[in-house]
């Protein structure tokens, strides 16, 4: 009969229809503050437990290595010049001063002398005087960094720790590590730092935004990135800054010189299979300039994307199939 | 039906028509609508006259509550209108009329409120962009309930007015 | 007045409706177009705000807001208040008008969305 014909189509379309759809609703997002950031994570799975998980995770970070964090590991390293960590975070802190070595100095953990001088945080528009950065810069070098038994690590040379630029990776990696050990897809966001495990369902890579250095809104961007379990982090000059006398400071320094880096760069993005590594070679390459981070991204198995003040992006070639930039800007691959 | 009978016939209608339409405007939009979707209550209106009178009598009147809502409404809502009453009165006229319909009133109302709705949003896509296609379900969601209503409301009016008249 | 024949259309066409429902799969829209007589005022992407970023655009006698959820009409100088009572929109292809004062919101998605900002 031709009604129950068409009335059986009808049926098997919205059939197909509400299976294949609905497939595609279960994801659950979870937003908060912490690390003096916004933080967003949306795991693939309906698991509000793996949630607050992570959530705490992301917080543990935050009262562990925090300078700002009243007898937070940091804190005390500080304040007494000497201190006893457990095996993780003293690992990580290795690792880190590690890091600093194989960038020549030109990322450092040992600055908050001097980035508590400058005090980006604060609205304060302070323009420190040169002896005040002479006096601060003695203070910094990570070479005063000591790792001795039993987790124990001391300060000499009157240096001060501020973790300020790899703490949002190194939550990153805590949070994506707590998504592997429940098999769950998902992409964790701190801040400008971000981590993806695996893909979203149906094997779509994770796509994620580079904001536009150009543009006042936070939100436009100039290229997407496709990931797959991975990490992406960006430094740039736009972030925290302020004018005085026509002259723009913003907080990524020179740790030689005590001022911001000057170079061709407005921002860099590195993408690597570790948040706290592409957080640090955020910064690194940023105060490298282009040239000199091609050989440090090699050594690191990492890719980045480099902005210059002159609208023109440099690509490294690992990106290629993975990242589509908006039409105005001059790309090169390298 | 006489023709002066005819003549004062048309122009009450042509009136109520006006007048359910002008009772209509004032009615605010509906979530999950989009802005302007009404419902169609003028459709009883017309599915009346092409019913007693004849479907050109019907367009007539269409077309005078169209041009009502040109001078209160302003052209895209006239667009609208016309469109959307020309479209339901052509579908409604030809079912109520065919001696081999097997659909009743209620379902030539669903069907004129069917066609109401998606010749206005017809409308609504070429004058914005195929975004407005979002309405679609809800539209003929819609459609099947204000169609009964008028489907309904309209078999009412026709056994009583047909009554009266023997 | 019911015949089975209307029970059988109406059935369809729920039926109908509910799969293009489905099928279009609801997008969350990402871009907020801001029209006045026609013409393109500004565009704001709000997926990306932050939640105590909002933007307030007064044009024509409305006011509009945009926020990390969407647009919508917070006030307007119209008669009818048909914007305003709209509420928010944040799905693409919805828009809401202010048909006296020429002015209308419009969200659109930029086809592929981000699931992450870095930056």
């Amino acid at each position: 009969m031709k009604r129950c014909g068409k009335n059986i189509i009808t049926l098997a379309f919205f059939l197909l229809t509400v299976f294949f759809c609905g497939c595609e609703q279960e994801k659950e997002t979870d937003t908060f503050y912490a690390m003096g950031s916004y933080i967003q994570v949306t795991i693939y799975d309906v698991d509000s437990t793996l949630l607050e998980t992570i959530k705490t995770d992301i917080k543990n970070v935050e009262e562990k290595i925090s300078h700002r964090v009243e007898n937070s590991y940091i804190y005390s390293l500080n304040k007494e010049k000497t201190a006893t960590f457990d095996t993780e975070t003293y690992n990580m802190l290795y690792e880190a001063v590690e890091f600093c070595g194989a960038s020549e100095g030109f990322f450092d953990i040992s600055l908050l002398s001097l980035t508590a001088l400058w005090d980006f945080d604060s609205q304060k528009s302070f323009v420190p005087s040169s002896e005040q950065i002479t006096e601060a810069l003695e203070k910094t070098g990570y070479e005063n960094i000591y790792f001795g038994e039993n987790n124990k690590i001391t300060l000499g040379g009157g240096v001060s720790i501020d973790l300020g630029a790899l703490g949002k990776g190194y939550a990153c990696d805590k949070a994506v590590q707590s998504l592997r050990d429940a098999d769950v897809n998902g992409i964790v966001a701190v801040g400008g730092s971000i981590g993806v495990n695996g893909t979203k369902p149906g094997g779509e890579y994770f796509f994620v935004g580079i904001r536009d250095p150009f543009s006042d809104n936070a939100a436009e961007t100039f290229a997407g990135i496709k990931l797959k379990s991975g990490f992406v982090s960006t430094s740039g000059s736009y972030e925290k800054q302020f004018e005085s006398d026509g002259v723009r400071y913003h907080h990524i320094f020179n740790t030689s010189t005590g001022y911001p880096v000057d170079n061709e760069l407005i921002s860099v993005s590195i993408v690597c299979n570790n948040g706290m590594l592409s957080d640090m070679l955020s910064t690194a390459c940023f105060a490298l300039g282009t040239e000199k981070s091609i050989p440090l991204l090699e050594k690191n198995d990492a890719d980045a994307v480099f902005v210059t003040k002159n609208k023109k992006i440099i690509i490294t070639s690992g990106l290629k199939n993975f990242i589509s930039v908006k039409e105005d800007f001059e790309v090169e691959y390298r | 039906m006489k023709k002066l009978n005819k003549l004062t016939l048309n122009a009450m209608l042509s009136a109520l028509a006006v007048a359910v339409s002008a009772v209509e405007g004032l009615l605010p939009a509906a979530a999950f609508m989009p802005p302007g979707a009404k419902i169609g209550l003028s459709n009883i209106v017309t599915m009346y006259a092409s019913k007693t009178l004849t479907v050109y009598n019907a367009l007539a009147i269409v077309v005078v509550k169209s041009v009502f809502v040109l001078a209160t409404r302003g052209a895209t809502a006239f667009f609208m209108s016309f469109l959307g009453g020309a479209a339901s009165t052509i579908i409604t006229a030809a079912l109520l009329n065919s001696k081999k319909s097997k659909y009743g009133t209620v379902g030539i109302g669903v069907l004129g409120a069917a066609a109401h709705n998606c010749s206005q949003l017809l409308v609504a896509v070429i004058i914005t962009n195929e975004g407005v296609l979002y309405y679609l379900p809800f539209l003929i969601a819609a459609s099947v309930v204000t169609g009964t209503f008028t489907g309904v409301i309209l078999h009412l009016t026709l056994s009583i007015t047909s009554r009266r008249s023997e | 007045m019911i015949k089975v024949r209307d029970i059988i259309i109406i059935i369809c066409l729920l039926m109908f409706s509910a799969a293009l429902y489905f099928a279009s799969g609801n997008k969350e829209g990402s871009t907020v177009l801001i029209e006045y007589d026609g013409n393109l005022f500004t565009e704001v992407n709000f997926t990306g705000l932050g939640d105590e970023e909002i933007f307030t655009y007064y044009l024509n006698g409305t006011t509009i807001i945009v926020d990390k959820n969407g647009a919508y009409f917070k006030e307007s100088v119209c008669a009818g208040k048909v914007c305003v009572n709209s509420g928010r929109i944040s799905k693409v292809g919805q828009i809401a008008i202010c048909l006296p004062q020429r002015v209308s919101i419009r969200i659109e998605g930029n086809g592929r969305e981000f699931d992450g900002i870095t930056g």
